[in-house]
């Protein structure tokens, strides 16, 4: 029997800087899926010459719709697929770990892989951004995405499990890149909070919602902390003292104050929002 | 031209630089086209309907010109287009000219015994409706009201100030300034710009090295404000300083919620200039490829 193989998929945006760089490194794994949401910088080329198997372009809707369609819809052969960002590398080890893992005919259907942000030049391990377990890698057709529209969470049907070793996240982007994607993610995730507040998400029930940890976080992050007061200043404490980020040094620090800004950035979307929409409703009576 | 003016008066010409001004121009132009009979828009080619709008005004022509940097852009305002008239006010979308600055703009041009090049003005500054006296630094004043022979922007990466040729008169009546109507999400982008700008430009004076302190204690305002600005470069912890001086030096905290929402911004920005500046003076994206060039080559054997 041969051994299952991994097919990559990695949706894109305006990637030329490093896709070519990815997809050298996801190659070493299986073949390469690129979905790109047509990109503007050649992304699509540089994808095609540095060996993608297939580049599919798609006008971008939102992150979990994206994603799931490219699942639907890609023309993948493998038995196993692992999502991959253009701004993350598998690591050998990883590697490895996968092939040896998928050869023993496993019980799991879906595997969550766990990812080191490398910020300024450093690998950072606190802050609470470490360890950041996703399922990335899934038998094909037993996984898709929650629909949300931003921070996205998978859903696999049947067993799961854990890879020992991680995948990089290169933030090797400029900071004004950076604060440009931020400013575009606190808009999208305003219009969550937005949406929770007026009971429009498509979250399920109350009830079952302490089942799992992640669920009762999830809670938590809808409905007490977008009335907590002083975000910013708890983000921080949070991830400068309270998940040891003073430990990864300049690099946490800067992260720190960085997610402080996103967080307030956040807040204040949300209350101009808010306030638009009441302003919207009285004009109409 | 309001009523009150003799015919004789000739006003002022205007103009507005924009790009995407689409929910400011028209309440803009309106404000303008009260007293001007010449305003020109300097658009950067917009994907807005900002020209559109801006088309649909009696009296305004619009050009449009590739947003290289800011100075150039200004210069060419001045300098490369005509005006039917020798003064030009210079505005901005989100700024709106009261009825009492458009009346005394026009007296102030007409007034032989004034000589001046160039009028100076203060402005209000509005967030969530309200004027956030104290914690915009209320009076900042800002040549708005040119003889554009006589007035050159200075070669700088943003927030460029004009050099006079001639004396400054000041005006007492203000403008209104909305940098929030746009909304948040551009006003951060907005400042995510300037603030790769200030950096770029605080790297160069970082590289010339300290400025005479003589120059903090000039009388000129504008002087005094622009060598603070240079020192402050050489700071460390800007946001938090900016924070300090505008929420409690400036008495920010007089302006309620607005005001502290407002300084915090401020201080948003001024850390991401710092934190810019220290992007560009030591190479984090060298440093982060060549760590990720070992993590990839595999454990040591």
């Amino acid at each position: 029997m041969s051994a299952p193989r991994v097919d990559i998929m990695i949706p894109t945006l305006n990637e030329a800087d490093h896709i070519a760089q990815t997809i050298a490194n996801a190659r070493e794994l299986g073949d390469v899926y690129v979905l790109d949401s047509l990109s503007t910088d050649g992304t699509q080329q540089i994808a095609r010459d540095a060996g993608a198997a297939a580049v599919v372009e798609r006008p971008f809707t939102n992150y979990s719709d994206q994603k799931n369609w490219g699942i639907d819809n890609l023309p993948f052969t493998g038995d196993w697929i692992f999502i991959l960002d253009a701004d993350e590398r598998i690591t050998p080890e990883l590697r490895d770990e996968i092939r040896q893992k998928l050869a023993r005919a496993p019980r799991a259907n879906g595997y969550y892989v766990n990812r080191v942000v490398l910020f300024m030049g450093k690998p950072v391990r606190h802050g609470g951004l470490y360890p950041s377990w996703n399922l990335r890698l899934f038998r094909r057709g037993t996984a898709r995405y929650e629909e949300r529209t931003v921070h996205e969470h998978m859903v696999c049907n049947g067993a799961t499990d854990y890879l020992h070793h991680e995948m990089l996240h290169i933030r090797r982007e400029s900071l004004s890149r950076f604060l440009e994607k931020h400013i575009r993610y606190a808009d999208l995730e305003s219009d969550e909070w937005l949406k929770w507040r007026l009971g429009q998400s498509t979250m399920g029930s109350p009830g079952s919602l302490f089942k799992d940890q992640l669920a009762a976080r999830q809670w938590i992050r809808r409905n007490i902390w977008p009335r907590l007061p002083g975000r910013p200043l708890w983000r921080f404490m949070y991830m400068f003292f309270f998940r040891f980020g003073f430990m990864d040094g300049l690099p946490g620090w800067q992260l720190a104050r960085l997610m402080a800004c996103y967080e307030y950035m956040i807040g204040l979307l949300y209350k101009e929002k808010l306030q638009r929409r009441k302003e919207s409703s009285r004009s109409l009576k | 031209m309001t009523s009150a003016n003799p015919p004789t008066r000739t006003p002022p010409s205007a103009v507005v630089l924009t790009l995407n001004e689409e929910h400011n121009i028209a309440d803009c132009l309106r404000a303008l086209g009260a007293f001007s009979d010449d305003i020109v828009v300097l658009d950067s080619h917009s994907t807005d309907r900002t020209v559109e709008i801006a088309r649909s005004f009696p009296n305004v022509r619009v050009y449009q010109r590739h947003f290289d940097t800011e100075y150039k852009q200004r210069n060419f305002a001045l300098h490369e287009v005509d005006y039917r008239h020798d003064w030009v006010y210079i505005c901005d979308a989100d700024e709106r000219v009261p009825e009492d600055l458009a009346r005394e703009l026009t007296e102030a041009i007409n007034d032989p015994a004034k000589t001046h090049a160039a009028f100076r003005v203060r402005y209000r500054n509005m967030y969530l409706g309200k004027w956030i006296k104290h914690a915009s630094s209320y009076p900042v004043w800002i040549i708005r009201l040119v003889r554009p022979g006589k007035v050159t922007y200075e070669v700088r990466q943003t927030n460029v100030h004009p050099i006079v040729d001639g004396t400054i008169g000041e005006l007492k009546s203000h403008f209104v300034h909305y940098s929030f109507n746009s909304g948040l999400v551009r006003w951060f982008a907005k400042h995510n710009y300037y603030s790769t700008r200030e950096a770029m430009e605080g790297v160069r004076i970082r590289r010339e090295g300290r400025p005479r302190l003589r120059k903090l204690f000039a009388a000129d305002p504008m002087i005094r404000r622009r060598a603070m600005k240079n020192f402050s470069y050489f700071l460390i912890g800007r946001g938090f300083f900016r924070f300090l001086h505008q929420y409690l030096i400036k008495a920010g905290f007089l302006d309620g919620l607005a005001g502290f929402h407002y300084c915090m911004m401020i201080s948003m920005y001024e850390y991401w200039i710092e934190l810019k500046m220290t992007e560009f003076e030591s190479n984090w994206r060298g440093a982060t490829d060549r760590k990720v060039a070992k993590m990839l080559a595999g454990r040591p054997a």
